[in-house]
C-alpha cells in the first residue's frame, strides 16, 4: 500500500514528453526508476535517522499531479541575469527566459530536454541512483525529471560572470515537479554558479545535482531558495572535489514551507578545499532541514563550515552536520561552526554539530551555539535613535551577513544580502 | 532642561539609587563623581532607558517632559545621549550604514527630512576631523576591532554626529592615554554650547582638568551627598571620598 503522493506519481510515470524520451539507455533508466518506485510504500523511511527532524506525512497524503508544461509566454518577473542563464518555470524549460548567447568557448550548458543521444551516453551518471535507492526519493526523481542542466565546462576554462539556474514556481495549484542536474568542472576550470528558486508555485519539487570539481579547478556555488510560501522542496546536492580543487559554497534557505537539504560533499584529492556557508531564516511555521555529510577521503585536505540560522515565530530550523576525517587522512584540517538565533519562544532550532575523526594528525575544530538577540546590543542601537524593530532587524542581519561576506562575484554577494535583508524585514 | 527628583532605582532586585536629586540647566556641565559602586552607571543607564533598571520612586523631567514613560530610542529622538562606558562591538552591522540609519531615525521621528548619501558623507567627514579618527573607521562594523581609546573617541563622534541637547558620559575617560583623553575633552569641548548640557561621569578629577564643569556632585550610597564648584573636584583628588566636606553636603 503505498502512499497517495507515490501513487499519483506512478500513474504519471508513463507521462510523454520526458527530456530523453525515445532514446533507449533514457527509457530504460527510467523503466528501472519507475519498477524501483513501485517496490516503495512511502516516499522516505519516517523512522530512518536521517530523517528524524523532517516529517513527510503531511506531503505524503497528498496525490500532487505532475507539473503540466509550461506557458512559455508566461510573464514571470526574474531578477535582471548576471550572466547565461537557464529557467525553468513549473519544472519545464523556458527559453523565452533563458539566456544562452554569450555562453563563452567551451561551456556546455543546456537543459535535460536538448540533450542529445550522445550527451545521454557521456553523461550516463545522470540516469543513475547515486545515494543507494534506498528510499523512493532518487527512483522518483529520475523517473520523473523533466526540468535540471548539464553544466560542462572544458579544463582550463575560466568564466567570470555568474552562470545561473532558475526554477520559477507559477503553478497555483499544488503540483510536482523534478529536476536532475549534472555539473562538470574540467582541470583548472573556474565557474560562479547561481542557483535559484523564486516564484509562488506550491507542492512539491525534487532537486538533485551532482558536481565533480576536477583537479586545480574552483566551483563558487551560490544556492538561493526563495521558493513559495506552501512548496515543499527535497534536494540532494552532492559534490566531488579531486586535488587542489576548491569548493565555495553559499546556501540561503529563505522560503518555501519545507525544505530538506541532503549535502554530501567529498575530499577525493589532497589538498582539496571546501568551505560552506549555510543561512537559514524562517518564520510561521516554516522547517528548514540540512543534512550535511562532508567526508575527508584523503589527506592534506581542508573544509570550513559555517551556518547561521534564524528562526522565527513557530519556524524550526535543523543542522545535522557531520564531517568525518578519514583513516589516513592525516593532515586534514577541519572547522565546523552553528551559531544561530531564535526570534521567538515557540521557534526551534536543533543543531548537531558531528565530527567523526579516523586519523591521527588532524586540526579539527567546532563550535556551536543557540541564543537571542544580544540585549545589550539591542539597547546601544536603540539609545542611538533605531526603532526596536529596526535594530532587531540589523542585529539579525548581521548575524547571517557574517558568512555571506565572502561571496566573490560583487553583484551576487549584493544580491544575496538583498534577499536575505528583505527576507529578515518580513520576517514575523 | 533635566530635573531629578528623589529617584529611587532597583537593579535585580537591589536598590542602588536611594533618592537622588539633580538639576542641569541648559549650556551647563555638571561632573559626576563618587567611589565604585554608587551608582553612577545606574544613573545614566536610568536615563537612557535600559532595561533591567526599575524605577520605584521619584520623576524624571526633561524639557518638561516625563523622561521615563520614553523608549530608549524616543529619548534618543527627544535628545538624550549616553555616551557608553563600553561601546558593544556589534559585527556585520556597519558603522556608516548605522549611523545614517540612527540619524535619519531621529530626524523622522522629530519631523525633520532625513539626509541622503550625500549630505551625511559631508556631515561626517566634517565631525570626524574634530576626533582625529580615521575614514578607516567608517567602513568597520560598529566599534568592531577598535582600540579602547578608538571606541571612546566614536562614542564622542557619535555625539557630535547626532547633536543632543543632553549628552551624559559614562566614564568616558577610563582607559584612555593622555593624547586620546585631549582628543575626546576637546571634541566635548567643540560641542558646548548654550542649549546643550552634559553629565559628565568619572573616577578621576584628570578629565576635568580638560572639560571643566560648572558644578560637580558627589555620588555615593545612591545619593548626591555633595555639590560644589570644580574645588571639589580637586579635593575629592587630594583626600579622597571620606573628605567630602560636611558643609557641602546636600
Amino acid at each position: 500500500m503505498s502512499t497517495a503522493l507515490l501513487a499519483a506519481a506512478l500513474q504519471q510515470t508513463a507521462t510523454p514528453g520526458l527530456p530523453g524520451a525515445g532514446i533507449a539507455r533514457v527509457d530504460a533508466a527510467r523503466a528501472a526508476a519507475r519498477a524501483a518506485l513501485a517496490q516503495q510504500s512511502a516516499l522516505v523511511d519516517a523512522r530512518a535517522e536521517p530523517w528524524r527532524y523532517t516529517s513527510l506525512r503531511a506531503l505524503e497524503a497528498q496525490a500532487l499531479p505532475l507539473a503540466s508544461a509550461a506557458d512559455d509566454a508566461k510573464v514571470v518577473e526574474l531578477p535582471p541575469a548576471l550572466g547565461p542563464r537557464l529557467v525553468f518555470i513549473d519544472g519545464h524549460y523556458a527559453p523565452r527566459h533563458s539566456q544562452l548567447a554569450d555562453l563563452p568557448v567551451g561551456v556546455n550548458f543546456k537543459p535535460l530536454s536538448a540533450l542529445r543521444a550522445e550527451d545521454w551516453q557521456v553523461h550516463a551518471a545522470l540516469l543513475q541512483f547515486v545515494g543507494g535507492g534506498s528510499d523512493a526519493l532518487e527512483p522518483l526523481n529520475l523517473a520523473l525529471a523533466s526540468a535540471g542542466v548539464l553544466l560542462d565546462v572544458q579544463p582550463g576554462v575560466v568564466v567570470d560572470a555568474p552562470i545561473e539556474v532558475i526554477y520559477f514556481g507559477v503553478f497555483a495549484n499544488p503540483c510536482a515537479w523534478h529536476a536532475r542536474s549534472r555539473v562538470l568542472l574540467g582541470e583548472g576550470a573556474r565557474v560562479i554558479l547561481l542557483e535559484r528558486q523564486l516564484g509562488p508555485g506550491a507542492g512539491l519539487a525534487t532537486l538533485h545535482t551532482e558536481y565533480h570539481v576536477h583537479a586545480d579547478a574552483r566551483l563558487d556555488l551560490v544556492q538561493m531558495q526563495e521558493a513559495g510560501a506552501a512548496l515543499s522542496l527535497l534536494r540532494t546536492s552532492t559534490l566531488m572535489l579531486a586535488a587542489r580543487a576548491t569548493l565555495r559554497m553559499h546556501a540561503l534557505d529563505l522560503g518555501a514551507a519545507l525544505t530538506r537539504h541532503a549535502l554530501g560533499v567529498r575530499l577525493r584529492g589532497t589538498q582539496a578545499r571546501a568551505e560552506l556557508r549555510h543561512v537559514v531564516a524562517l518564520d510561521r511555521r516554516q522547517h528548514a532541514d540540512l543534512q550535511m555529510d562532508l567526508r575527508h577521503e584523503v589527506g592534506e585536505t581542508s573544509s570550513d563550515v559555517r551556518c547561521r540560522a534564524v528562526a522565527a515565530a513557530r519556524s524550526r530550523a535543523v543542522l545535522q552536520g557531520a564531517i568525518t576525517i578519514a583513516a589516513g587522512a592525516d593532515g586534514s584540517d577541519a572547522a565546523l561552526s552553528t551559531h544561530n538565533l531564535l526570534l521567538s519562544d515557540q521557534a526551534e532550532i536543533d543543531a548537531r554539530p558531528v565530527m567523526e575523526i579516523h586519523a591521527d594528525e588532524v586540526r579539527a575544530a567546532h563550535g556551536a551555539s543557540v541564543g537571542q538577540l544580544d540585549a545589550t546590543m539591542l539597547f546601544y542601537l536603540r539609545a542611538r535613535g533605531l526603532p526596536e524593530a529596526e535594530a532587531r532587524a540589523l542585529l539579525t542581519a548581521a548575524h547571517c551577513r557574517a558568512v555571506l561576506d565572502d561571496i566573490v562575484h560583487a553583484d551576487l554577494r549584493t544580491a544575496a544580502m538583498q534577499a536575505l535583508d528583505a527576507r529578515i524585514q518580513s520576517l514575523r | 532642561m533635566l530635573k531629578i527628583e528623589n529617584l529611587h532605582v532597583r537593579v535585580a532586585g537591589k536598590e542602588i539609587l536611594k533618592g537622588l536629586s539633580l538639576q542641569v540647566n541648559a549650556g551647563e556641565v555638571h561632573a559626576i563623581m563618587g567611589p565604585n559602586g554608587a551608582g553612577k552607571s545606574t544613573l545614566g543607564n536610568v536615563l537612557a532607558g535600559r532595561e533591567g533598571y526599575e524605577v520605584t520612586a521619584g520623576s524624571v523631567l526633561f524639557e518638561g517632559r516625563d523622561l521615563l514613560v520614553l523608549e530608549p530610542e524616543e529619548r534618543a529622538a527627544a535628545g538624550v545621549f549616553l555616551a557608553f562606558q563600553y561601546p558593544v562591538e556589534i559585527a556585520g552591522v556597519n558603522n556608516t550604514y548605522f549611523l545614517r540609519a540612527a540619524l535619519n531615525a531621529q530626524r523622522k521621528a522629530r519631523g525633520e527630512t532625513e539626509l541622503d548619501s550625500m549630505q551625511f558623507l559631508k556631515l561626517v567627514r566634517e565631525k570626524l576631523k574634530v576626533l582625529e579618527l580615521p575614514d578607516a573607521l567608517l567602513h568597520r562594523g560598529v566599534n568592531e576591532s577598535f582600540s579602547g581609546g578608538e571606541k571612546k573617541r566614536n562614542e564622542i563622534f557619535q555625539m557630535a554626529l547626532l547633536e543632543p541637547r543632553l549628552a551624559i558620559l559614562d566614564e568616558t575617560d577610563s582607559g584612555l592615554d593622555i593624547d586620546a583623553l585631549r582628543q575626546v575633552a576637546a571634541g566635548v569641548n567643540a560641542q558646548r554650547a548654550p542649549s546643550r548640557a552634559f553629565i559628565v561621569i568619572t573616577h578621576y578629577q584628570r578629565l576635568l582638568d580638560h572639560i571643566r564643569p560648572d558644578q560637580v556632585h558627589v555620588l555615593a550610597e545612591g545619593r548626591i551627598i555633595a555639590s560644589g564648584g570644580v574645588e571639589l573636584a580637586e579635593k575629592l583628588e587630594a583626600e579622597g571620598y571620606a573628605g567630602v566636606p560636611q558643609e557641602a553636603q546636600a
